[in-house]
């Protein structure tokens, strides 16, 4: 009976401290008093008059440095984002509550061939997809592993990106954060259904100890809280060096903008955005957020219904460039590059049908 | 072990009522092997006793002093007497 109000009131208290506090507050301090007021403009007058070759200077503080995107992108933005997140999951996990969760969600699981396990790496992926995506070793069996990781690929958004959503279409209205989030839990539970047809193989029942509710033992979480972060700091920032250094190639040769002016029909069309919305989609496979911080930047000039098209296509559009690095290294290159194959055209196929639908609905003009 | 080897108080875990005692007698051979040998590690083996906890939403059943959730499918192949 309590089970639900419960879920609520966790949820709730985790969103305030990693969407808040975290995505909100500490994220504001890092990026805009720390990096942008202090660290980067030192760094930048620094490399700029010591540094001889203008490439070389461009590739460490330019528009796509190494420093003032890859850095400032790992440590400003994403470090206070996942500490608090790594902190809220220790506290979790440290209660005994995740057995229960996993028990709530599994009949809802089951419908998407996934047992209640699942549940903690989606939820996880609320955070951060790319750690997330790791987080799937603790699932029993390579099917649920794939699944799992192809629906967080898909349809979960990571907690920066959320961020955006919210800020963009809640100031639109509410009924467009509704029709955003009955898109996302469609497209999760068709997609989910779908897969778990046709990938081979059986669902595992889940079978799980509950081990005793109890007050989290702070010594526990901090040493767990700290290993995750020696994770992010190891792992995650050679990949944003690494996607950062391929934005910078691909802007250096021309393709980027080339990419740009080639998905223009489509997003114009098919999609209905302004033409400038291009940019904000081969912005999103950098990073998630980056693509829906690229349309909350176009805001002023979108319609309710364009907002809420570009959002949901942004959503199920590439994970992100680490997400990918990680997929990559979890299920191997042909599993991933078939997942970005299978995303690509279905978050476009969506988004088009989407804007349709809510043209016929409500008509051209809104 | 199928469910025919069983005496004739056997009944599937998934059906007793949340408060009863019960004995487990076997694990039906329709619960995958690695599965079973998952459950007798956590102690639900033959001749052990049993407290059904809970039917809602999953069998939850308390075996010495370990809790363990089962979902429906596997609780109705585990086969029990009541005690």
């Amino acid at each position: 009976m309590w089970a639900w109000p419960i879920l609520l009131g966790v949820l709730f208290a985790v969103y305030e401290f990693v969407g808040v506090f975290g995505a909100g507050t500490l994220v504001g301090l890092m990026e805009e008093t720390l990096f942008g007021e202090y660290l980067n403009p030192a760094i930048t007058q620094f490399v700029q008059t010591r540094v001889g070759l203008p490439w070389l200077a461009d590739l460490l503080v330019g528009q796509y440095g190494l420093w003032t995107m890859g850095m400032t992108y790992a440590l400003a933005l994403i470090l206070p984002i996942v500490t608090t997140f790594f902190i809220a999951f220790g506290l979790l996990e440290d209660s005994g509550y995740f057995a229960r969760l996993s028990v709530l969600a599994n009949r809802l699981f089951k419908l998407i061939g996934l047992n209640g396990r699942a549940v903690l790496p989606m939820v996880l992926g609320l955070g951060c997809v790319t750690m997330a995506t790791l987080t799937t070793r603790i699932l029993h069996s390579p099917r649920e592993r794939l699944i799992t990781i192809f629906l967080m690929a898909l349809a979960i958004p990571c907690s920066a990106q959320l961020g955006v959503v919210l800020g963009l279409l809640g100031g639109i209205a509410f009924s467009a954060t509704l029709i955003w989030v009955a898109a996302m839990v469609a497209v999760l539970m068709l997609a989910g259904f779908l897969a778990a047809r046709l990938i081979p193989g059986r669902r595992i029942p889940l079978v799980t100890e509950m081990p005793p509710m109890r007050l989290p033992l702070l010594g526990n979480v901090a040493k767990k809280t700290l290993g995750r972060l020696k994770w992010y700091l190891v792992e995650v920032i050679p990949l944003f060096l690494l996607g950062t250094l391929i934005m910078f190639t691909l802007d250096r040769v021309g393709a980027l903008p080339a990419i740009i002016r080639a998905g223009e029909p489509l997003v114009s069309g098919w999609l209905g955005l302004p033409k400038e919305a291009s940019a904000a989609f081969v912005m999103g496979f950098l990073r998630r957020d980056f693509g829906a911080t690229g349309l909350f930047a176009l805001s002023s000039q979108l319609s309710p219904i364009q907002a809420v098209v570009g959002m949901v296509t942004i959503t199920l559009f590439v994970p992100c460039i680490a997400s990918v690095m990680m997929i990559v290294k979890e299920q191997g290159l042909k599993i991933a590059a078939a997942m970005l194959a299978l995303i690509i055209p279905f978050a476009f196929l969506v988004g088009g049908l989407l804007n349709h639908l809510l043209r016929a609905v409500w008509g051209a003009g809104a | 072990m199928s469910a025919a080897n069983h005496n004739t108080a056997s009944v599937p875990l998934g059906f007793l009522l949340p408060g009863v005692h019960a004995r487990v007698d076997a694990l039906d051979d329709r619960i995958d092997p690695t599965q079973r040998e998952q459950l007798v590690a956590y102690g639900l083996a033959p001749n052990r006793p049993l407290v059904v906890l809970q039917q809602h939403p999953m069998t939850i059943v308390m075996i010495d002093e370990v809790e363990l959730a089962l979902e429906d499918s596997v609780a109705r192949h585990v086969w029990v007497t009541r005690r």
